[in-house]
């Protein structure tokens, strides 16, 4: 930071930890959440089946019966939940994986994560014909991971160098496009459904099981994730400047990569690919919290409020519901494009 | 630090509002969606999912499968709200039926919410892997039942079930006497055109290039085996409850059958990509395109009698041209 | 900075030099052999199919389809894609050829930039909004939507200071990529028989279009290929830098513009004709210049003559590779191009342009 004055600082002291938050990352924690809460509100009030406020507080609160309190408290509270849950994760996830290669463009998603784990559903589905969310998930994750390691390990050479990695990410998201197509075009049509609408990434899976299944594997990474951003953050100095300050170089990075590939796996085993969260997230997070470099509260409370307002997006803006995955290709890409853009303005 | 101070506030807030969030998702531990009004009598059908209670009288029923929709509109049913996987797959018969009734699933995508805004008393569906996901939601909404759809089910299974969740087993009864009937005339009438025409069952592709050849475990297939018809190699060989993808070039493996039925849409042109392998010299030189013997039908993947009844007069319609 | 710079490559001026006659001759030779093996993958992709037809009757067939019963495979299927194939072939040959040259980008491809996602899109829109079903209709469109996408594209990329560099024409074609296929996916999901419609020419086939097509398309194909010779020796020049071109007395914008049109028209004809198919246009380039070094008269030259080879080649093996099925032509080059990408971009240095 070469910032002249010191800038205002927060700091927060328990027992030998210490946190020093920035006033400017403060205001924009509480206005990410002032966010996520009017648009999970929104979320709560509106869908197909019209429901006034007051019934909507009333089931919350526990008053009512029958269809009007599932649709509240087991669809769309499980719903808001989840978006709101996997949006931290991912954004979380992309915020790690940012500040591990020091580009924006090592998120996960950019990297063929999500195509690789299509593949591995749509091989679980239309190929084995196995049964089952669980199988499909299990697919999903062992193809994204393959497809990450084959990513990382092309692209590596004499370090890590952003250009390549995209460029890498691109030509092995195309092969694996063309396997993925081949396999729908000739499925069988009642499967080829289900495994096109898999595709898109959506969040209509969520309830209150599929949430309490996630919940706990996602609450350990967040906490994980919690204990390890101090020496990430060190270690976006460089290597030996990081060693210096007391981390443990290879041991961090290895523990990163492990809890940011868990964050974004576990999400996509759910919901299916939903592209440019982790990508955006992070950036958007950035320049809200004023902050130099990647942080991390805010990456994961951004990513909440984007998957959360997406969401509502995909649901609501057109006559008949879309995938979220959709919303966040064309509100991501279009992100994606405009800081393009910026970035080169300022040059 | 004053700042300070109020950060934990804003902790313990923040804390609070999540633990009446989490209060709030806990205390749903009744199971809803009986509705209240419905009516008291019930009974039990059998479905893909074991024994289910339903209305003995429904009065407002979502289909949202292809299957069941034709079965119920076959029976006079006007579902309130149904699938839609595209108006030119719908068999001409129902159309205008169709066309008006609320689309409840669209893509393979199934609204929840605006099933449940139309308050339905009954869902009817087949259990094909796009469905089964959803059921448990469906089951909170109403009643639902799905037919199996399994390596026994064939088309006859559809409006067997949907007749048995409707009370329209009198309406089966009549459909099936005079599908039987027609079979058994069509058979008969026909017989010496049956024991010497080979069939094959075909369809376009998604993609350009390849056609489909499909089993005689279809739709298709199924009428003409009830027919004592005979297949073709290509027919013959490609296994129950998948279909053969063969490129264009390959109209020789279509050579020993008689006549061909393909999957035509509402309006008669062919389904899908299959004009391309039409216009070819190659398909057009095939014996069977050249008697005249290359057939279309719009109730290729049939979900109720009448559709099967449609397949019959497609079928005859190649049989009179056999001298 | 939020993107790190790429590893632009300098380059050199061509210097004549007194050896010009004898690379000169090495040029041709080469040149010789390319259209040899061109005329071998015409003969090939004649001759070799899912349905196997005997060598013998393969000529008489040609001046007599009613020869033999297998006359109608010949002239009904494999000439017709032996011509499409010919003519996109040479149309994204020489389109990465010249856009490889003029953004300086060692990775440009028409795929990669976004020119396919524009065509699929505005095809889309075609098909689902104004009931268009008739191929002859997507042709324009797709030529259309090709041409939106390349100039969006292409200004995203130039927006900045530094100009187009490859990073960051490769970083517009990702975004808008995607922008657009969320677009198309969004529209097809809301409109289910759209999807049936389009998804043979959206997987890229040789079969996407009848012949009528090509004699509809090729005109403008060689307009766009006039257009690319037309601009070659300002690209040239371009290639040492805008201030030495200048100086130079080359009309850099003149060159640039030549240059857009050609691209666009090359790459939109081509998008339609066969749809999108990645990867040609960017292996091509890379070949010819490592037979004939940085000279963009040769360059096109050859990119005409190899990029129909590699285009035949690829279609050659989808016929054989899966049968008695075929593999559209666009993933079989999906599959050879990508590794190749990788490949090149592994390179510390990419060879200069």
């Amino acid at each position: 930071m070469r910032a002249v004055k010191p800038p205002v600082h927060l700091v927060w002291r328990t027992r030998g930890l210490s946190l020093r938050i920035p006033r400017r990352t403060l205001i924009a924690v509480a206005g990410l959440l002032l966010m996520a809460v009017v648009v999970g509100v929104f979320s709560l009030a509106t869908g197909d089946y019209i429901l006034s406020i007051g019934q909507v507080a009333g089931a919350l609160f526990g008053h009512a019966t029958g269809i009007e309190s599932t649709i509240v408290l087991e669809w769309r509270l499980p719903r808001v939940l989840t978006a709101l849950l996997f949006g931290a994760a991912l954004g979380l996830s992309g915020a790690i994986f940012q500040s591990l290669t020091r580009n924006p463009l090592g998120s996960p998603d950019i990297i063929g994560f999500d195509t690789g784990a299509y593949t591995g559903a749509l091989i679980v589905m239309l190929v084995l014909n196995l049964p089952g969310g669980v199988t499909t998930a299990a697919g999903a994750v062992i193809g994204g991971l393959l497809t990450a390691a084959a990513v990382y390990v092309l692209a590596y050479r004499n370090g890590m160098v952003g250009f390549r990695l995209i460029v890498v990410g691109i030509g092995v998201t195309a092969m694996l496009t063309s396997v993925n197509t081949w396999l729908i075009l000739h499925a069988d049509t009642q499967q080829a459904v289900n495994a096109g609408f898999w595709g898109a990434g959506s969040l209509d899976r969520s309830g209150m099981d599929q949430l309490s299944i996630a919940i706990i594997p996602l609450l350990v990474l967040f906490l994980a994730a919690i204990l390890i951003t101090p020496a990430l953050g060190l270690l976006e100095l460089g290597d030996d400047a990081g060693a210096q300050l007391g981390v443990a170089v290879e041991r961090t990075r290895l523990l990163a990569i492990i809890i940011g590939v868990g964050l974004s796996a576990l999400v996509t085993s759910f919901s299916g690919p939903i592209a440019f969260v982790a990508l955006a997230a992070p950036q958007i997070a950035r320049r809200l919290a004023g902050a130099a470099g990647i942080t991390f509260l805010p990456s994961a409370l951004t990513g909440a409020a984007l998957l959360l307002t997406a969401d509502a997006i995909a649901q609501h803006a057109l006559p008949d519901p879309v995938p979220v995955g959709l919303v966040t290709v064309i509100l991501g890409g279009g992100y994606f494009v405009w800081l393009l853009v910026a970035e080169g303005r300022r040059r | 630090m004053n700042t300070q101070f109020r950060f934990r506030k804003t902790l313990l807030a923040l804390g609070g509002a999540a633990l009446a969030l989490a209060l709030a998702a806990c205390s749903t531990s009744a199971p809803g969606g009986e509705d209240a009004s419905a009516s008291a009598a019930t009974r039990s059908v059998s479905t893909a999912n074991g024994s289910v209670k339903i209305p003995a009288h429904p009065k407002r029923i979502v289909s949202i499968h292809s299957f069941s929709t034709e079965s119920l509109l076959d029976f006079g049913i006007t579902p309130v709200g149904v699938e839609d996987a595209g108006a030119e797959y719908v068999p001409q018969r129902y159309l205008k039926r169709w066309e008006p009734i609320e689309k409840v699933v669209q893509g393979g995508k199934v609204n929840l919410e605006k099933i449940a805004a139309l308050k339905p008393d009954l869902i009817i569906g087949v259990d094909v892997p796009y469905l089964r996901d959803v059921y448990p939601k469906l089951e909170a909404i109403a009643p639902t039942v799905f037919a199996p759809f399994d390596e026994k089910s064939t088309w006859a299974t559809y409006p067997a079930y949907t007749a048995d969740y409707i009370n329209a087993e009198p309406k089966l009864t009549e459909l099936k006497k005079r599908y039987d009937d027609r079979i058994a005339e069509v058979s008969k009438t026909y017989a010496d055109q049956l024991a010497k025409t080979k069939w094959a069952i075909i369809q376009g592709g998604f993609d350009d290039g390849n056609y489909w050849i499909y089993s005689d475990k279809t739709q298709v297939g199924t009428v003409l085996s009830a027919l004592g018809a005979k297949f073709a190699s290509a027919t013959a060989g490609t296994p129950a409850g998948q279909n053969q993808s063969v490129s264009y070039e390959r109209t020789d493996l279509l050579s020993d059958a008689d006549a061909i039925v393909y999957y035509e849409n509402n309006d008669g042109t062919p389904a899908n990509n299959i004009a391309k392998l039409f216009a070819l010299p190659g398909y057009q030189e095939l014996p069977a395109v050249k008697a005249g013997l290359s057939i279309g039908t719009q109730d290729f993947l049939s979900g109720s009698y009448s559709d099967s009844l449609g397949i019959i007069d497609s079928i005859e319609s190649a049989l009179k041209k056999i001298k | 900075m939020l993107f790190d710079s790429p590893a632009r490559s300098a380059t050199p001026a061509p210097v004549p030099t007194a050896r010009t006659r004898v690379r000169l001759g090495r040029r041709l030779g080469w040149l010789i052999l390319a259209t040899c093996a061109l005329v071998a993958l015409c003969a090939a992709s004649i001759a070799i199919g899912a349905k196997p037809v005997p060598l013998a009757h393969i000529l008489p067939t040609l001046i007599d389809p009613d020869h033999f019963d297998d006359g109608a495979i010949i002239t009904g299927l494999r000439v017709p894609r032996t011509v499409l194939g010919l003519l996109a072939g040479a149309a994204l040959g020489v389109a990465g050829g010249v856009i490889q040259a003029f953004t300086r980008n060692p990775l440009a491809d028409p795929g990669i930039l976004g020119v396919n996602a524009g065509a699929a899109l505005a095809v889309t829109i075609g098909v689902a909004f104004f009931g268009m079903s008739a191929i002859g209709q997507y042709l324009w469109l797709a030529l259309a939507g090709a041409i939106i996408a390349t100039v969006v594209v292409w200004m995203i990329g130039a927006s900045a200071r530094e100009g187009a560099t490859a990073l960051r024409m490769t970083l517009a074609g990702v975004g808008v990529a995607a922008v657009l296929g969320g677009i198309s996916s969004t529209i097809q999901l809301d409109h289910p028989s759209t999807f049936q419609k389009m998804a043979g020419w959206g997987s890229g086939s040789l079969l996407a279009q009848p012949l009528s097509a090509a004699v509809a398309v090729g005109p403008v194909i060689v307009i766009g290929i006039l257009l690319a010779v037309i601009a070659s020796r300002g690209l040239n020049a371009l290639a040492i830098g805008d201030d030495v071109a200048t100086s130079l007395g080359t009309r850099a914008n003149i060159t640039r513009t030549l240059a857009i049109f050609a691209v666009t028209l090359l790459a939109g004809s081509a998008t339609a004709l066969v749809g999108p198919i990645a990867f040609v246009g960017l292996m091509i380039p890379h070949v010819a210049r490592a037979i004939v070094g940085p000279a963009q008269g040769w360059i096109l030259a050859y990119s005409v003559v190899l990029g129909p080879c590699l285009l035949l080649a690829a279609d050659v093996a989808g016929r054989v590779l899966m049968q008695p099925a075929e593999l559209p032509v666009g993933l079989v080059t999906a599959f050879v191009g990508a590794p190749v990408l990788i490949l090149l971009v592994r390179r510390s240095r990419v060879a200069a342009l």
